[in-house]
């Protein structure tokens, strides 16, 4: 056993090293990387399902709840020199725009989704929107009886400290936060904005936690999403939803769907078109209507829909989601000066 | 030990060419690439000098927070170590599992055990408010400090093990036991402690488990913000380096203040307790009584189900059906997955190579000049004392890019490399202390029979420290199964390490799932004290 033998080892284990990184990127079977906001318990099962039907392995990457969508964008952002993302579920729209604005999706005239009404998809074929949810005011009835019907209202003295949302630079309460900007105008809406800090608005990590929070009675009211809000009625926790309106002159519910979008240069491109096509499918959306998560379709072919106690007068707040958008920056920066510095 | 050789052959070489890329890979490229790139970038200086109220109010909530931990883990942590030291505190192989279970249990795992007491579904009811100034902050602090104390407890009795057993018993012939342990043993230990304090402190500093569930804005969450957002993270990271190189600058000088023996073995004086040390174990028995509070709370909520009414929750019920069903599902879906095994496989990867790396680099310390070994302590605790997030960014600029760095990045290789950067100051520290106190005689008679460098490394010193070397595989494989601060930025997709995994439990509450998950973390971490003990145990008893 000398040099010789010891320099083989070596190089043996070198090459083995090597061998075991390159092992991890051999392809054995096809697969395809998707990054995912929305909530894992209602994804995974979708996506284990795609893999038992088409063969095709998924590799997801889910967000956590602190950091929605956003995070997920900052990291197919920090890819975009080497994509190893290829689909992009998003469970809002806002921050699909934004990587549409940097020319990061890559188009693809989906059969499936050109069966959704023109408003739910980009002309380009870059983004197509699904499965939406709604904000609403999660409300602890045993709390609070006469909960405030619209958001103008929420900066009222008499609610102080008996409201909560999630920090509003993440996820669906960003998306809120900026259509605001987009509807309100920026001035009015940093003037509600800074009415609801002095009115101590509970900031906590996420929509979840709010409803978690209302739930188990620690706070009485909160702004979240509708999928949240009926997990805590599921549960059996003394509350309500509140399908809250904007104000009087924007009366109607704040929808955001969920968009799925391909990534310019995503390493399987053919599997995440089928992904793609296969999320988009009205027996998808059927799945996550009537599933816990109670998302309301937007394929005109779905008839199932959600039991979400739809108050009969309201329509969806009509929302122009790309003006939204141009306000993102400025929108964000508003709110991190103002709810993460002292 | 001072031993100075030349490289005379290949074998030289090449291990001359291991230590330097460890040492630049490993130790120096996390930290210092990331303190440079935010040093140089001139935005960032003009953001940081422009927005100094915020730096301010980070400052003051870092601070505030290390406080809260040390004021309560030290003192607790000092009476532990003496009582565990120097009187009898039967069954003590017990206590040492419990104290090492407790400290390679991860921050998630108590933060878990604390929502289940707590949180929205706890059984103890608490009204919840972020806006008052003490709102986050009292959950953030309980959870560093059921982490913090076993920490502050081990490294207290580490200190306390190295005080000359002379001195205390000619003490003892003219003064009582409390004069001998305040005027002698503690003085002697001032410098661990201070060193036991940093470690403990260190948590709160480059840590955003917690900060991140419970909103508490310290730097390290600051990073994770900016990065996460898209913003800033510079910046962030420009603020934090004063702190960082504060707390660095604090270690390296208590490391130096300590004496030579560490971790040698003297037998400890052993005194006799009086009515007042009874007294004072009762109060320390219900403190370490205040881990029965979450490790209930995840037993509570692990069984926990619903009694529903026709409208609404009537009552919960504990089943130990339904206990049995959360467990075995989630121990078989990490089976079924692979998920379990690859985090295994990746551990143990991470903490051989830790090992391995922590091997090369102390033998070059121990060999070299003081100056070299302080630089090289001076990286450890600056590695040590780095924000996760910080590294976690500095391992993106440098890995994501195109050849065989991207292809590390895609791979659970970056999961390794960022548990080994993890866990290597620790592994250095045992290692180091270990190789110190070998027998130079040793050396010189493998020197004189022709040996080469690598042959004496790896045929005479390594296999003379395999206690010390399989405590350093240990800690460093634990360390890696814990890891979240980085693998949460960096985390490929297909890999789902359980840490991760539970970390995004515990941000949909606290739920019987989630409780499963933690219990089964515990497991696998009580699995490991075994050995470790076992290690610790026989690396304190044998001579060098």
């Amino acid at each position: 056993m000398t040099e010789r033998w010891r320099a083989i080892w070596l190089v043996g284990l070198a090459s083995l090293s090597m061998a075991g990184i390159g092992g991890c990127q051999a392809q054995s079977s096809p697969e395809v990387v998707v990054y995912c906001a929305l909530d894992r318990g209602f994804s995974e099962p979708i996506l284990q399902q795609f893999e038992r039907d088409t063969g095709i392995k998924v590799k997801p990457v889910y967000d956590t709840e602190s950091t929605k969508s956003v995070g997920l964008r900052e990291r197919i952002v920090n890819e975009a020199s080497r994509p190893r993302c290829d689909l992009f579920w998003n469970n809002e729209i806002l921050n699909t725009l934004r990587l549409e604005r940097e020319q990061l999706l890559a188009g693809y005239a989906s059969p499936v989704g050109n069966e959704y009404p023109e408003s739910c998809r980009s002309p380009a074929g870059t983004w197509y929107g699904f499965a939406a949810r709604a904000r609403v005011l999660i409300v602890n009835t045993e709390k609070e009886p006469d909960p405030p019907k619209t958001l103008e209202e929420l900066t009222d003295p008499k609610w102080r400290g008996r409201l909560a949302i999630a920090k509003p630079l993440f996820g669906t309460t960003a998306t809120h936060v900026a259509s605001l900007f987009a509807i309100w105008g920026p001035e009015k809406t940093k003037d509600w904005l800074r009415r609801l800090k002095e009115n101590d608005v509970q900031i906590l990590a996420g929509n979840k936690q709010v409803a978690l929070q209302v739930g188990a009675g620690s706070i009485a009211m909160g702004l979240t999403d509708t999928d949240d809000a009926l997990a805590e009625i599921a549960a059996g926790r003394p509350v309500k939803m509140v399908f809250i309106e904007t104000d009087q002159q924007n009366p109607g519910i704040f929808i955001i769907p969920n968009v799925v979008s391909l990534i310019r240069g995503g390493p399987n491109p053919e599997q995440a078109q089928k992904l793609l096509d296969y999320l988009l499918s009205p027996k998808v959306e059927e799945r996550l209507a009537t599933g816990e998560s109670g998302q309301i379709p937007l394929h005109p072919g779905v008839q199932a829909a959600p039991q979400l106690g739809t108050p009969e007068e309201s329509a969806p707040l009509p929302v122009d989601f790309p003006e939204a958008f141009k306000h993102w920056d400025e929108a964000m920066s508003f709110v991190k000066d103002e709810f993460t510095a002292p | 030990m001072t031993l100075r050789r030349r490289p005379r052959c290949w074998e030289d070489r090449l291990l001359a060419a291991l230590t330097w890329f460890s040492l630049g890979s490993f130790l120096l490229l996390p930290v210092f690439w990331p303190a440079v790139s935010a040093w140089a970038d001139g935005s960032a200086w003009k953001s940081a000098i422009g927005d100094l109220p915020r730096s301010l109010s980070l400052l003051r909530t870092t601070l505030e927070l290390s406080l809260i931990v040390l004021t309560a883990c030290l003192p607790l942590g000092v009476l532990w170590a003496l009582k565990l030291t120097r009187y009898s505190a039967s069954p003590r192989p017990a206590v040492w599992f419990v104290l090492l279970t407790g400290t390679f249990a991860p921050l998630s795992l108590y933060t878990g055990g604390w929502l289940s007491v707590v949180g929205p579904m706890g059984w103890i009811h608490v009204p919840y408010s972020t806006t008052s100034r003490w709102g986050g902050m009292f959950s953030a602090g309980v959870v560093h400090v059921l982490a913090g104390l076993p920490w502050a407890a081990a490294s207290a009795a580490l200190a306390l093990r190295t005080v000359n057993q002379e001195w205390e018993e000619q003490g003892l012939l003219v003064a009582g036991p409390l004069t001998v342990l305040t005027c002698i043993t503690l003085p002697v230990c001032i410098p661990f402690l201070v060193g036991a304090s940093i470690v403990v402190a260190a948590a709160p500093l480059t840590d955003m488990t917690v900060s991140d569930l419970f909103v508490v804005r310290t730097f390290a969450e600051e990073v994770y913000t900016q990065f996460e957002s898209g913003g800033d993270s510079k910046t962030a990271m420009l603020l934090n380096l004063p702190l960082t190189a504060l707390c660095t600058a604090i270690l390296v000088v208590a490391i130096d203040q300590m004496p030579q023996r560490m971790g040698e073995t003297t037998n400890c004086v052993r005194l006799k307790a009086g009515w007042r040390e009874r007294t004072l174990w009762a109060f320390l028995w219900l403190a370490a009584g205040m881990y029965l509070l979450p490790f209930t709370g995840l037993l509570w909520q692990w069984g926990l189900s619903s009694v529903k009414g026709p409208d609404q929750l009537v009552g919960l019920q504990w089943r130990g059906g339904i206990a049995w069903n959360y467990f075995q599902q989630a121990f078989e879906s990490s089976l079924l997955h692979g998920d379990l095994i690859w985090d295994f496989v990746r551990a143990a990867l991470a903490g051989a190579l830790a090992t391995w790396v922590a091997s090369l680099l102390a033998w070059k310390f121990v060999r070299s000049g003081r100056g070299m070994q302080k630089f090289g302590v001076a990286a450890a605790c600056l590695l040590f004392l780095t924000p996760g997030p910080v590294i976690g960014l500095a391992i993106i600029e440098i890995f994501n890019r195109p050849g065989p760095l991207g292809l590390i990045y895609d791979s659970m290789w970056i999961l390794i490399y960022a548990a080994t950067v993890r866990s290597l100051p620790f592994c250095l520290a045992v290692v180091t202390a270990s190789i110190a106190r070998l027998d130079e005689g040793l050396v010189d008679a493998a020197r004189c029979e022709g040996a080469s460098e690598w042959t004496i490394l790896t045929r005479a010193v390594l296999p003379a420290r395999l206690p010390a070397l399989c405590l350093a595989f240990l800690i460093g494989a634990a360390t890696a199964m814990n890891e979240l601060a980085i693998s949460k930025i960096v985390s490929p997709p297909g890999e789902d390490p359980l840490a991760l995994r539970t970390f995004q439990l515990l941000h949909g509450g606290a739920g019987n799932e989630q409780a499963a998950q933690c219990l089964l973390l515990l497991l696998i971490i009580a699995v490991v004290a075994v050995p470790l003990y076992w290690s610790v145990r026989s690396l304190l008893r044998s001579k060098a």
